[in-house]
């Protein structure tokens, strides 16, 4: 090699590397990273158990629309997580209703009774809940005494919610369930519906356990059941009574004084009519000028102080139980009940549907509840996502949430 | 709550005809596609020799003397008086991963050794007249992915091997003017293994579901295996050209061009279908209207869809090559140093819509690509170290083709970075040795494991996660030199 060619050399190669790690920088430019939850990584795939609080049932319906509402997205929209969910096209399945007397639902007459999923389906479920689980649901969907339905398949095709949720491969979970297991006495008016406390007890440790060994979870939230005697499709016996009294009922049903308040020798502060059977059921009858009576003592539909104290005590053995296991796996437990009797002490949830004006279409059953009376509305489902992001940001919040 | 009756044979048959669509779909991509990311991008990139692979393929200007040339620049074709005889191989390990956004779940590419060999035969008649005859493979492509994973669904197993013949011959019109031409023979196979998503298959109006429902809209979930679709294909043939001139500027500059032809190149495919078991037992309620209890599979199997409507399906397709301009200049600022910079661009925009067409009257189908022409640079120099030693090293960069939406396990392709380094040998007088390395270092790019539905245009939603890729690439090849 010449002196030349010596000379020459350094200069190329000086160049070279200058080349080559600029290239090399440019390819190492990252253009993706995993996604993480504002709030904190515990968060950052979050995944939802539950019935249908959970999935977004409002207003005897759910769609696309009600299911973005849940308390379950909004929690996940707070803690800035991504949260993907069986998406119901419109009008639903089944369609909401838009008038709880009259029975209209979204989509008017002709709308399909469920137009099925949303074809673009998410790589992974983050709302996993099924409208009408109960306890024993996520767990199995084939027990003679699960509560599948269409919707089971269609929120998860053949799968359990914990399947689904193992899935996602969550690292926090929250889980609201149970309501169902007492709340269908309460609608029908029958405590022999109660899911017993052992069967209850059992089914939700080994939902927990379950929950537990999902290999990355780093935390969780337990719901407790909510005090289902005090949603307002059930009103208050007192509240007919005194409808009655006041001339807003047809002259053809009639109301027993054993509805009348406790100072007359009646239970109606105490005792509750689902809505189905007063005015789905009896004021029907009544219209038609057919002559029924309302008692809150003897009629079966109707749940009389002792049945409601039954769904009382369930309600609270139950919470006993979600609590213990929370206590017991180190997650966090929040009882919904007290904002619900707040909300009940502000006179925000009514004894008794409002049926006239522009009212019993809006609101009927007040503005914290949908128009079945049992499904929180979007009001209500931020307030009960508020209390749980709360409790949860107490224990596990690390980051930036939004409330 | 709707009751949608159980799916009658008919219907089933009638998705399954579906299920076969989207499976030859995926598989003429790789037949489309990766034969052609082979030339300017993909993995099995300038692997015609290992004296170019060292100089990053830079070498259309002074192609190296192990008869390469052919590929290179067939002006240079017998530029060396008497016989050259060559033959050599590379090894390419693709190291691939898929990281995906919601999880950061990550899947690593199945490694694997790829041979990708090429030899040539080249003789200098006079110093006016070469011919010459060169086998390689510029689009050797094997990727493979866990069965288990999303990719799967786009593919698990392809393989494509693509076997050029090119006679050629070329004449020095002037002391400073030489030209080549050579006629380019291709056969390639191609093979794809690729699990079918139940959740995309289409049933129709009539079951109590609208017209064009989704078993994933009856709840099946996202990404649901249910048969695994094998494809073999047997040999394509095409004909085009490769022509070349190169220039003597001055006795330092060289300036070489190369025009590579589109091939025309028709694949006959047959694909075979196996259960997979779903892994799904239907509860009460569901919309097929059977017991709680029975196993998803159950429901397909009583259709008889593995016997009847998965039967072996052929399909065809036509299929043009781009064509590819290469131009280059070489330089050699002393009489050991050698430099050369190329330019290449590629006619990939041809690949923008790729129609298919069923031989089992399922009737024409339309697979979008969208490819973009890509440019490249390829920069490489040689340096005698001894009279018998010589160390190349070379860079090349590649614009990806694929556009943002186009980017999956069959070929997680993007722009590309070259770093490659070699040396060369010379025992005897007349044996030439050389051996090279090239790392691959592809831009991390965004992409998808999933395909449109029916119907719809592939789009960046669709994009779930990361492909990042990176190659090592190893060659050597043994020149014989005769008078």
């Amino acid at each position: 090699m010449s002196r030349y060619d010596v000379r020459y050399l350094p200069r190329s190669t000086a160049l070279g590397p200058a080349l080559l790690l600029a290239a090399a920088l440019a390819s190492c430019t990252s253009v993706l990273e995993p996604t993480s939850a504002t709030a904190g990584h515990v968060f950052d795939r979050y995944v939802a158990l539950g019935n249908s609080l959970t999935a977004g049932f409002q207003s005897a319906g759910i769609n696309d629309s009600t299911q973005r509402e849940s308390y379950a997205a909004i929690l996940a929209d707070s803690l800035g997580t991504d949260f993907s969910q069986p998406l119901l096209q419109a009008p639903g399945c089944p369609p909401p209703v838009t008038n709880i007397f009259t029975g209209e639902v979204v989509g008017g007459a002709s709308a399909p009774p469920c137009a099925l999923r949303d074809p673009n389906l998410p790589a992974v479920l983050n709302d996993v809940a099924v409208p009408g689980a109960e306890v024993l649901d996520p767990l199995t969907n084939l027990s003679d005494s699960s509560s599948a339905n269409l919707l089971t398949t269609l929120f998860l095709g053949g799968r359990t919610q914990l399947q689904a949720a193992r899935d996602a491969d969550p690292t926090f979970v929250s889980v609201w369930i149970g309501n169902d297991d007492v709340l269908n006495a309460a609608l029908n008016g029958d405590t022999a519906l109660i899911t017993p406390l052992g069967d209850f007890t059992a089914r939700y440790a080994a939902l927990g356990d379950s929950l537990a060994a999902l290999p990355h979870l780093e935390g969780a939230v337990l719901v407790g059941v909510a005090d289902v005697r005090y949603v307002p499709n059930l009103s208050l016996g007192v509240a007919w009574w005194q409808a009655k009294q006041q001339n807003q009922l047809p002259p053809t049903l009639g109301v027993n004084d054993d509805c009348g308040p406790s100072s007359l020798g009646g239970v109606g502060e105490t005792a509750r009519v689902p809505f189905a059977y007063g005015f789905g059921y009896l004021m029907a009858l009544a219209q038609q000028g057919q002559s029924v009576e309302l008692d809150c003592v003897n009629d079966p539909s109707v749940l009389d102080p002792a049945e409601v104290d039954a769904v009382g005590r369930a309600v609270a053995a139950y919470n006993g139980v979600v609590h213990q296991v929370a206590k017991a796996h180190g997650w966090v437990y929040v009882d919904p009940n007290p904002l619900l009797y707040s909300e009940l002490q502000k006179g925000d949830v009514p004894p008794f549907p409002h049926t006239s004006g522009q009212q019993a279409v809006d609101e009927p059953f007040g503005p914290l509840f949908s128009k079945d009376g049992v499904h929180p509305s979007l009001t209500g489902h931020r307030l009960v996502a508020g209390d749980i992001l709360q409790a949860i940001l107490s224990k596990y919040g690390a980051g930036q949430a939004t409330p | 709550m709707t009751a949608i009756r159980l799916l009658p044979r008919s219907v089933l048959r009638w998705a399954v005809s579906r299920h076969r669509r989207s499976f030859l779909l995926g598989a003429l991509v790789l037949w489309c596609v990766s034969p052609t990311a082979g030339r300017a991008q993909g993995f099995g990139v300038y692997e015609q020799g290992t004296c170019a692979m060292a100089m990053a393929g830079a070498t259309v200007a002074s192609p190296c003397d192990d008869g390469s040339a052919l590929f290179f620049n067939p002006a240079a074709t017998g530029a060396r008086r008497g016989l050259t005889l060559s033959a050599g191989a590379a090894g390419i390990v693709a190291v691939g991963r898929f990281t995906a956004n919601r999880t950061g779940a990550e899947t690593d590419m199945n490694r694997k050794l790829l041979p990708v060999p090429h030899a040539y035969a080249v003789y200098g008649l006079g110093d006016r007249f070469g011919l010459g005859v060169g086998f390689y493979m510029p689009f050797g492509l094997e990727t493979a992915w866990p069965r288990s994973s999303d990719a799967a669904f786009v593919s698990y197993d392809a393989r494509l091997h693509s076997f050029y013949l090119q006679p050629t011959a070329s004449a020095r019109l002037t002391d400073r003017v030489s030209i080549g031409a050579g006629l380019t023979v291709v056969f390639s196979t191609v093979q794809l293994n690729q699990l079918l998503d139940l959740s995309t298959q289409q049933v129709p109006a009539g079951l109590g579901a609208p017209a064009g429902t989704l078993m994933g809209q009856l709840g099946v979930p996202f990404h649901t295996a249910f048969a695994d679709a094998h494809l073999s294909a047997g040999t394509a043939t095409g004909v085009g050209g490769n022509f070349g001139v190169r220039v003597r500027v001055t006795d330092r500059v060289d300036a070489g061009a190369r025009y590579l032809t589109r091939v025309k190149l028709t694949y006959h495919g047959t694909a075979s279908f196996a259960p997979v078991p779903t892994g799904l037992v239907l509860p009460a309620g569901n919309p097929y209207g059977v017991p709680a209890g029975t196993p998803m599979d159950a429901v397909l199997q009583a259709a008889g869809i593995f016997q009847g409507p998965l039967a072996a399906q052929g399909v065809q397709t036509t299929i043009t090559m781009p064509d590819q301009l290469a131009l280059g200049i070489g330089v050699r600022p002393t009489d050991r140093l050698h430099l050369e910079g190329d330019y290449y661009w590629t006619h990939w925009s041809l690949f923008g819509r790729l129609p298919i067409e069923f031989q089992g009257g399922a009737g024409t189908e339309t697979r979008v690509e969208d490819y973009r022409n890509t440019s490249g640079v390829r920069l490489g120099g040689q340096l005698e170290l001894t009279d018998r030693v010589r160390a190349r090293v070379g860079y090349a960069f590649n614009q990806g083709a694929a556009p943002d939406q186009s980017v999956t396990p069959l070929l997680p392709e993007g722009q590309r970075n070259q770093f490659a380094a070699g040396i060369g040998w010379t025992p005897t007088s007349r044996l030439d040795l050389a051996f090279g390395y090239d790392f691959l270092l592809q831009v991390r790019r965004r992409g998808r494991v999933r395909d449109p539905l029916p119907g719809q245009l592939p789009d960046t939603g669709l994009n779930s996660g990361q492909f990042s890729f990176v190659g090592h690439l190893f060659s050597a090849t043994a020149t014989v030199h005769l008078q």
